[in-house]
């Protein structure tokens, strides 16, 4: 220990005890009438208001959730086990809060913002509440920038835009983190901050995705949010809040945030437990009344905003786990109906083999288009439609050769195109790439070749790009179009290379 | 402690006899009746069971509180008894009170102090805490060692905590809330 001096001491405590006065202090108390299962109900409190920040003794807080005639029902946030019945409880006249700003990037937070990886304490002195109004219509704009997310399904079929909702809904197992955790990772160098809320996952699977993250240098401006499944109720209930205020002192500083929620699920399952301990009336599935304004109110939050208060952006991922693909249950219909789209993934095409395993004839972006880059726009169309017409005569591919011409060549194409949307985990691609390789399936370059050679001929095509031909590369990123020289460049580059590719398989 | 239960009863039994002229009687028999219920068990025990039948728990009330009562309040006594919330008794008389210190503009303060207070002190304490709360105070004092020093003041849900230990933790998260930042 480097030696003190005792003046420095006493220089420090001066600074530190000055301002600290003998006062009498006021506050409010009630007493616990009764505590068990992460609730706590309290008699006295009258003034309480809702959601009110609760002092209870051994530093645990809590909010009041419930203000009833003659008690107050208030959720903890602590071990329960510190409370005991009879204990008195402080108003403290604020709400709940967490701390905002760059200091949380890179780490691994609970939902209060009390840091989790060890690395010390969050330096930030800019709060923010947990429960915030979201903006009014004046305060927004529609979305115009593209948010990549490194997928070619995705960024060419279903765009997602800054400042949207899309939700990402799927069975168990059919890769929906792994779509999620991709996003993060394309955002590198795109001036997009991304917070990972995980809601009641386990903790392996937690310190997995932060594993991930590292490796791919993606935790830099990322924050991750852990509520898992062995923490209580009431910190599964405040999570997404909680990441989607820090992502809004993003978007409120006119800078770019995306926002994951894995999963909704679990949050409202989270949120039922606690209604319920409360003694709210259950409705359909035992779920509170609320539980539809319980999701809308928090994805209600991402917003573009206007270019008068910095046209910053807030993009929220939702994720939703179905079970057996069944749609139709209660928090999925809501989430679907709250959100601007949704990307299906199904577990039949994940075990076919088709990875990222998204359903991209039912998927939709209902406002991603406006955002998307000129380019992708104009060979995403031909894409779709290939694609469409492939699906209704999929069924007849077992016939073989007693098909006609044109429908072999529909099927042909078919079975190219999804080849070529299938795309490696934690292997994001820039945009210009993704067109290079789309534009080539859907002008029909690939038809000659053999489906099993697909994978090779696209990462060959990309590697011979980027060496030999990085202009036509660099001006689709540029142009963001692509223009009659262009197409012409693309063509000439693209004959050539089939041509070379053909004679080195067919060797 | 009271529930809904007994704060129902005991407004629309305040209602019902504030403004009569014998109220201060009314209010005087309860105080006796509470006193009773604490502390004699066996009328606690009886009004609480739930096995001794209706009518016979008002023979029994009639044979009692009949010549004693006042009219009103043993008509409330059948009434309870008859509804079968004869065991909120206790808690309807203490919100009968609480009502009567809101009509007498009276506030029950409890005052705990690490030492005795001298006389002159309660007085003026009374003095200023009337002022503070602009009703008329009836304090309870208490002593607390566990204080350290000063005092500590319970008006309702509010507390005037002006005790060494309460400076002592206030300190704490002072010194605690540097070392967070720097």
């Amino acid at each position: 220990m480097p030696e003190l001096k005792s003046g420095e001491i006493t220089a420090v405590l001066l600074k530190q005890l000055t301002g600290f006065e003998k006062k009498i202090d006021l506050y409010e108390v009630g007493t616990v009438l009764t505590v068990g299962d992460d609730v706590a109900r309290i008699y006295g409190l009258e003034k309480c208001k809702a959601s009110e920040l609760i002092e209870f003794p051994h530093g645990v807080f809590g909010i009041a959730m419930n203000l009833e005639e003659d008690n107050v029902g208030c959720i903890l946030f602590g071990e329960s086990y510190l409370v005991k019945e009879g204990d008195q409880v402080r108003r403290t006249g604020r709400i709940a809060s967490v701390p905002v700003g760059e200091s949380l990037l890179g780490r691994v937070v609970n939902p209060l913002g009390e840091p989790l990886d060890g690395k010390g304490d969050i330096k930030t002195d800019k709060y923010l509440p947990i429960e915030r109004k979201a903006l009014g219509v004046i305060q927004r704009q529609p979305v115009k920038e593209p948010l990549q997310t490194g997928l070619k399904a995705i960024d060419s079929m279903i765009p997602i835009g800054r400042g949207q909702r899309e939700l990402i809904i799927g069975d168990r197992q059919t890769g929906k983190t792994a779509i999620a955790t991709d996003t993060i990772i394309n955002q590198r160098g795109k001036d997009v901050y991304c917070i990972y809320v995980a809601i009641g996952q386990k903790g392996s699977t937690v310190a997995q995705v932060v594993k991930n993250l590292m490796d791919a240098n993606a935790m830099e401006y990322t924050t991750v949010i852990s509520a898992t499944a062995s923490d209580p109720a009431p910190l599964l209930f405040i999570a997404p809040y909680s990441g989607a205020t820090m992502g809004e002192y993003y978007r409120d500083n006119g800078k770019h945030a995306l926002v994951i929620y894995d999963d909704l699920t679990k949050h409202a399952a989270a949120y039922r437990e606690i209604s319920l301990l409360l003694r709210r009336p259950p409705g359909r599935e035992a779920y509170p009344g609320d539980v539809f304004y319980l999701h809308s109110r928090l994805l209600e939050r991402a917003s573009k905003l206007s270019d008068e208060l910095g046209g910053g952006s807030l993009t929220a991922l939702p994720v939703i786990e179905t079970k057996e693909g069944d749609v139709s249950a209660y928090i999925p219909t809501n989430v679907i109906s709250i959100t601007d789209g949704q990307i299906y993934l199904e577990s039949n095409l994940f075990n076919a083999g088709v990875r990222p395993a998204i359903n991209v004839g039912i998927s939709v972006s209902r406002v991603g288009g406006n955002a998307q880059i000129k380019a992708m726009k104009k060979i995403a169309s031909s894409l779709r439609l290939d694609l469409a017409q492939y699906r209704e005569l999929e069924a007849f591919a077992k016939f073989g050769s007693d098909l006609d011409k044109a429908t072999l060549q529909q099927l042909r194409r078919g079975e190219r195109l999804v080849e070529i949307l299938k795309q490696k985990q934690y292997a994001p691609m820039e945009v210009e790439k993704q067109v290079l390789v789309i534009y080539a399936a859907t002008r029909g370059y690939l038809d000659t070749l053999p489906v099993e050679s697909i994978r090779q001929y696209e990462t060959e095509l990309l590697s011979e790009a980027e060496n030999l031909h990085n202009d036509i590369l660099k001006d689709i990123a540029d142009k963001k179009d692509l223009d009659d020289d262009l197409i012409s460049r693309l063509d000439k580059f693209l004959k050539d290379f089939t041509e070379k590719f053909k004679s080195t398989i067919n060797k | 402690m009271v529930d809904k239960v007994a704060r129902r009863y005991a407004t629309s039994l305040f209602r019902a006899v504030e403004n009569l002229k014998d109220f201060l009687k009314i209010s005087s028999d309860l105080k006796q009746l509470l006193k009773l219920i604490i502390e004699n068990k066996e009328l606690n025990l009886f009004l609480r069971s739930p096995i001794i039948s209706k009518g016979k728990k008002i023979a029994i009330i009639k044979e009692l509180f009949q010549k004693k009562l006042n009219k009103v309040l043993f008509d409330f006594l059948t009434i309870l008894i008859q509804n079968n919330r004869e065991y909120a008794l206790e808690g309807i008389i203490e919100e009968f009170f609480h009502l009567k210190d809101i009509k007498d503009n009276v506030l029950r303060v409890k005052i705990f102090s690490a030492v005795e207070l001298s006389a002159k002190e309660k007085k003026f304490l009374i003095k200023e805490l009337e002022k503070f709360a602009k009703k008329k105070i009836i304090p309870e004092f208490f002593l607390d060692s566990n204080l350290i020093g000063g005092i500590k003041i319970f008006l309702g849900d509010y507390v005037l905590d002006g005790s060494v230990k309460r400076q002592l933790e206030l300190l704490e998260l002072k010194l605690n809330e540097y070392t967070l930042i720097s």
